[in-house]
């Protein structure tokens, strides 16, 4: 059987490293913002999956979903911002490249 | 009868920095003195009530304010407690610290911000009380830090000069910052310690704690709490901060590098002496330091050449009698020389004020001479100062200080050695001071000569008060040798029971042993304070004068002998003991000590500079720290799965 | 009853609504004093109703709210935090000459979010709160569109913190995972598993990163930097106190059978950041820049509290709660001098204190206070801590703590040093701003109160763990 809690768990894990992998090498800030969704996401279908495979949702056990909701929600909200904050960013430097940003060190 | 009173001996100089801190830029210079010294004053005479009101029942007054902190068992209070010990304490420090306001009325009359320097002296006073009043050890902790910060504050007073000198007074202030961080460090973590041992940070609580704990913790305590004085009291290896501490002015020199802060460690080894007595690993530390401290900073000022050098590691010298006194569990003793001490080293340093102002802001003794007729007031006090400090018997030091070499004697033999060798340096030096500035030829030039004049009607006033107090301040502590009745210790021994009961009580010696003693140290230090005098009051100048003149040059082969004997002083003394001490002076104190300081403060410096490092600006590299993290946490939790 | 609970939160969103709307009636520099006023009255009476909170000590809906005192205690602490840096923050636009009153209705919802954390019974509720608060922040954070370096602090916290909600939350769907509860009570009953082990590892990369500890301290410096002054003040005080309010609340609740894993963990990372803060803090000279450092060595002090938590919260979280009051007090003072005084830089403060007496006076207090010398509230805070962990034989990190703590006197006292004891720099003496003199005024006093008579408030503090449990 393919469908289990550990291959969805894994794909989850998989999806997390790359998300990460992601924020820990791009230098564009756009595929940064976009591998933090990632991450969310994976985040997403662990909740899910345990949800699923482990808890009776016909009972009242379904906060796994609502917590599901409530993190795509806040995706969004993120993206929002990250983004108008990226537009400001872009008007004042006319680039998207994180490794520019290197004003303040030390 | 309300103890409330008690609240204000403290209050009073804190009124004063109050109004001299926040509005005293606006007021005439003479308001600001007067408040400075009037508070001080105040407390003076609230500290005498409450001496006579001890004297009288022999019971410690105490009052609490308030309760600072409650938490479960323990109880903090912001509350005083004046036992026999701080009696003595809140007295010497308001007395002198009074005499020392009206003198600075007249030393700072020229200096532009006089208002800052009163609320500092102030504030100090109160910190410094703050400290010997505390009932429990937080408390005193609060003074502990406010007296560090104001010397601090005072140091670097003149701070326009900084920038000027070459020895800069902020170097010399962050000197002192890092030597008392590192005594302060040992304080707290004592404080914590006693805490976590005993329950209780009270004074009164502690002294029937149970001290017979296993293992070294009491032995930690103690040498912890022994780091903590050797950084405030400057011994060894701490003490380099205090002859630069003479940056600042000099009435801040006699009050706190002198007369009172640098006492703050031998009071608390005195109020905590019920524990200490309890390790006999720490007790033979401090008097092993104590002794070291005293002869080797007798050996500094035997070169300096700057009067207030020498007065510096004097007092650094006699800090080190006082340790030595508490080390071998002599506690009045030491709390006597401290007295004494405050007295007779506070007139020194106020007399080397004097007659630096009288020479124009000249401190080099080889630039001075022959002031002897021109401020006969100066020079009749500081003689008395210096007759004191050598030991010279009826004055202050001699009393006290051969108190502390009898107890000593009982103990360690070779201690007593080495702190009579001290003696006969210490005589050496102050006789040298003495001939160095007041005999001799003077080396002014013209105009200075000019400029000479004896000070103002205040600041002699001040030097005449604490010439008599040194001059007869020894006579409570007479030993029962002489005839006297050692009131002085017998008042004490309410507050050192404990420890003595501990101690099981010292071994007396016979009245002839103690006669021998003295004669011993009498004559150690005659000979010194003689071939000191007698060196630097003849100089060669006069010598050779005196060979080319007719009569005298028969006279001079007459006294061939004579002239023979003093290139043998020459030789001994001056070429080799000084030039030893010189040495000394520049690899030990220089090199290693002031260089292990400065060691740390730069390796200090360095890493940081490497570790800031770490923060490249990258956000891609901050996301990978984050990951390293994460990471470290993730298997470290997976090896414990 | 219910009701009451979301009364603080809300009584927030309905100010900064109304700052919103009331830019579409004023102009000018007018709205500015509408928009401050709104928000002062709304965080003023937030501050009232949840004053009336205490002693309620009861969950509500459903578990979502969990109100006892100690989010109560630290919920006031967040808004006291809030209304002063809503006090410097008007000095702060005046300063820059700024007419965005969003500034205020973002403030306004950050210290929504941040009563919302304070008081979350369960991981949804926490986690809103602290997206609510983030957000905002992320927003304040960029403030200044023309400033690069505020860009760049935007930027930086944003991905950073992002980044790390990202491995919060996974380790809230490990924890789900293990236990199938999200009600913080519900989830200490469970017991220790490995599910629960490897959600705790990764909550902690996400709560230590919103509280500055080192290794996942490297954004503090450059965001508090870039930053305008008063966000920075409200990051290091409001951010850090509801970050600390939700990090002490679950861990000691809902991983309260882990604490041998945490108890290590959190010393050794204690000990870090007491380190790298104390000592990094002192190759700077920009005093925004050095407080950022200072910050990370003052989680490092909580954090060596918390450590000392496994076997006695009730002392532990008592200081913790303590310390951040007195941080509050602290930090915002200091960081409202800077804002009165316009300088950023070391050297530019030389002699200031005989320029602006009081103004000197209030600044020297607030950096001993940080310094730890007594008599003022940091030396209480640290007292409490160092005693703390002391007690719970933890050698060695207190050790290394006092050293760092004496090898911070250095830099905070250098501050003091060019204040009063370097030649003064020509420079045109800073305008008098009445709303940062009253923020400072209130700072010192708070800072004295603290330090000399805190018996009051330690009485309340030392019954706030017992409040958790109820």
């Amino acid at each position: 059987m393919f469908f289990t809690l550990e291959n969805c768990l894994i794909l989850s894990v998989i999806l997390f490293s790359i998300g990460c992998y992601g924020v820990l090498t791009k230098r564009n800030i756009l595929v940064i913002l976009m591998s933090i969704e990632l991450m969310l996401n994976a985040v997403n279908l662990s909740f899910i999956s345990f949800n699923y495979f482990n808890y009776n949702m016909m009972n009242g056990e379904e906060m796994g979903h609502f917590f599901v909701l409530v993190i795509i929600a806040i995706a969004a909200a993120e993206a929002a911002v990250g983004l108008a904050i990226l537009v400001a960013l872009f008007r004042n430097r006319d680039s998207a490249d994180i490794e520019k940003l290197v004003e303040m060190k030390w | 009868m309300g103890n409330t009173y008690l609240l204000f001996i403290p209050i009073l100089p804190l009124i004063g920095f109050l109004i001299n801190g926040l509005i005293g830029h606006k007021l005439n210079r003479k308001v600001v003195g007067t408040i400075g010294g009037a508070t001080v004053l105040g407390s003076f005479i609230l500290s005498l009530m409450t001496l006579f009101r001890i004297l009288g029942d022999g019971n410690a007054v105490s009052y609490v304010a308030f309760h600072w902190i409650t938490i479960a068992d323990l109880d903090i209070t912001f509350g005083f407690r004046i036992d026999q010990l701080s009696a003595v304490m809140i007295n010497v420090i308001t007395g002198v610290g009074f005499l020392i306001h009206v003198y600075s009325n007249g030393y700072m009359h020229e200096d532009k911000s006089v208002a800052r320097f009163f609320a500092y002296l102030n504030l100090f006073v109160f910190s410094m009380l703050i400290l010997v009043m505390a009932d429990n050890i937080v408390l005193m902790f609060l003074g502990w830090e406010g007296v560090g910060l104001c010397s601090y504050l005072l140091i670097g007073f003149w701070y326009q000069d900084m920038f000027t000198k070459k020895l800069s007074n902020a170097d010399a202030g962050k000197k002192a910052f890092i030597v008392n961080r590192v005594g302060d460090f040992g304080f707290l973590l004592a404080i914590f310690l006693i805490f976590m041992t005993f329950g209780t940070l009270n004074f009164e609580q502690l002294s029937h704690a149970d001290m017979n704990i296993a293992g070294g913790l009491i032995t930690a305590i103690t040498l912890l709490l022994f780091l903590g004085a050797t950084g405030k009291s400057a011994q060894i290896p701490l003490y380099i901060w205090l002859p630069d501490a003479m940056a600042g002015p000099t009435p801040v020199s006699a009050l706190i590098h002198a007369a009172t802060m640098v006492t703050a460690g031998i009071y608390m080894i005195g109020r905590l002496s019920f524990m200490f007595v309890h390790s006999e690993t720490t007790m033979l530390t401090i008097a092993v330091i104590g002794t070291l401290t005293a002869v080797f900073s007798a050996t500094m000022g035997l070169t300096q050449n700057d009067i207030k050098k020498v007065l510096a590691y004097s007092t650094v010298s006699q800090l080190g009698y006082m340790f030595m006194a508490m080390g071998v569990g002599a506690f009045s003793a030491g709390i006597f020389h401290l007295m004494t001490h405050a007295f007779f080293k506070a007139l020194l340093f106020l007399g080397a004020g004097s007659v630096i102002l009288a020479c124009h802001h000249e401190q080099d003794m080889r630039k001075m001479g022959a002031l002897k007729d021109k401020i006969p007031t100066t020079f009749w006090m500081f003689a008395i100062g210096s007759l004191a400090l050598m030991g010279i018997p009826p004055f202050a030091g001699f009393f006290s200080k051969d108190d502390i070499l009898a107890r000593v004697f009982v103990e360690h033999k070779a201690l007593w050695a080495l702190g009579l060798v001290g003696a006969g340096m210490t005589a050496f030096y102050t006789a040298r001071m003495v001939a160095m500035t007041f005999f001799g030829t003077s080396k002014m030039t013209k105009k200075q000569e000019l400029h000479v004049h004896e000070p103002g009607i205040s600041v002699r006033f001040v030097l005449i008060a604490l010439g008599v107090l040194s001059a007869i301040g020894g006579l409570i502590g007479i030993p029962a040798a002489l005839h006297g009745g050692a009131h002085f210790s017998h008042f004490l021994d309410p507050v050192f029971e404990a420890a003595q009961a501990h101690q099981g009580g010292h071994h007396h010696l016979s009245h002839l042993t103690e006669w021998i003693l003295m004669v011993i140290s009498i004559a150690v230090v005659a000979t010194g304070g003689w071939l000191g005098f007698d060196i630097y009051s003849k100089e060669k100048s006069i010598r050779k004068n005196f060979v080319k003149h007719p009569i005298g040059g028969k006279l001079h082969h007459i006294s061939y002998n004579k002239y023979y004997i003093d290139e043998i002083y020459d030789f001994v003394i001056v070429k080799s003991i000084m030039g030893g001490s010189k040495a000394l002076w520049k690899f030990f104190d220089v090199t290693i000590i002031d260089g292990f300081v400065n060691f740390v403060a730069d390796i200090v410096a360095f890493i940081s500079g490497i570790m800031r490092k770490i923060q490249t600006g990258h956000t891609n590299s901050y996301a990978f720290s984050i990951f390293i993290g994460a990471l470290g946490i993730l298997i470290y939790i997976a090896s414990r799965l | 009853m219910q009701f009451q609970a979301i009364y603080p939160g809300s009584l927030l969103v309905a100010a900064a609504i109304l700052v919103l709307m009331a830019q579409s009636f004023v102009k000018g520099e007018k709205k500015l004093t509408i928009s401050l006023i709104i928000s002062l009255i709304g965080v003023i009476l937030a501050i009232f109703f949840t004053f009336k909170l205490f002693g309620v000590n009861e969950s509500f809906y459903e578990n979502a709210l969990r109100v006892d005192d100690f989010g109560v205690f630290l919920s006031l602490v967040a808004l006291i935090g809030t209304a002063l840096t809503i006090l410097i923050s008007a000095g702060y636009l005046k300063k820059v000459k700024s007419y965005y009153t969003e500034y205020y209705a973002l403030i306004l919802l950050a210290a929504c979010g941040m009563v919302f954390l304070t008081i979350s019974g369960d991981l949804i509720t926490f986690l809103i709160g602290l997206e609510i608060m983030s957000i905002s922040i992320y927003i304040l954070a960029g403030f200044n569109r023309e400033s690069k370096k505020s860009n760049e602090a935007a930027m930086k916290y944003f991905i950073l913190g992002a980044f790390s909600t990202g491995f919060l939350l996974f380790g809230m769907s490990m924890v789900y995972g293990a236990t199938g509860e999200i009600v913080i009570s519900e989830i200490g009953k469970a017991e220790k598993s490995a599910g629960m082990l490897i959600g705790l590892g990764l909550m902690l990369v996400g709560f230590l990163f919103k509280i500055g500890a080192v290794p996942f301290q490297n954004w503090v410096p450059d965001v508090y930097e870039g930053a305008p002054t008063p966000i920075t003040a409200f990051m290091a005080a409001g951010v850090k106190t509801a970050g600390f309010a939700a990090f002490v609340r679950i861990i000691l609740i809902a991983f309260q059978n882990c604490g041998e894993e945490w108890h290590t963990i959190l010393q050794v990372i204690a000990v870090l950041s007491m380190i790298v803060g104390n000592v990094v803090a002192i190759s700077q000279r920009n005093i925004k820049r050095l407080l950022a450092y200072s910050s990370i060595a003052h989680t490092g002090y909580m954090l060596l509290a918390f450590a000392a938590a496994k076997s006695d919260p009730n002392m532990a979280s008592s200081s913790i709660l303590f310390y951040l009051f007195t941080y509050t007090f602290t930090v915002i003072g200091a960081f409202g001098i800077l804002i009165y005084s316009g300088r950023e830089n070391l050297d530019d403060f030389a002699g200031f204190a005989h320029q602006k007496r009081f103004m000197g006076i209030a600044m020297t207090v607030f950096f001993f206070s940080l310094a730890g010398i007594p008599s003022t509230a940091g030396f209480m805070g640290k007292l409490f801590i160092f005693m703390t962990a002391i007690d719970q034989k933890l050698y060695w990190a207190s050790v290394i703590g006092i050293i760092t703590s004496m090898i911070s006197v250095f830099y905070y006292l250098r501050v003091v040093v060019y204040l009063y004891m370097k030649p003064e720099v020509t420079r045109a003496a800073p305008l008098t701003d009445w709303n940062v003199a009253i923020a400072s005024a209130v700072s010192v006093i708070g800072v004295f109160v603290l330090g000399l008579i805190p018996q009051s408030v330690i009485q309340l503090i030392l019954t706030t763990y017992q409040s958790m449990l109820q």
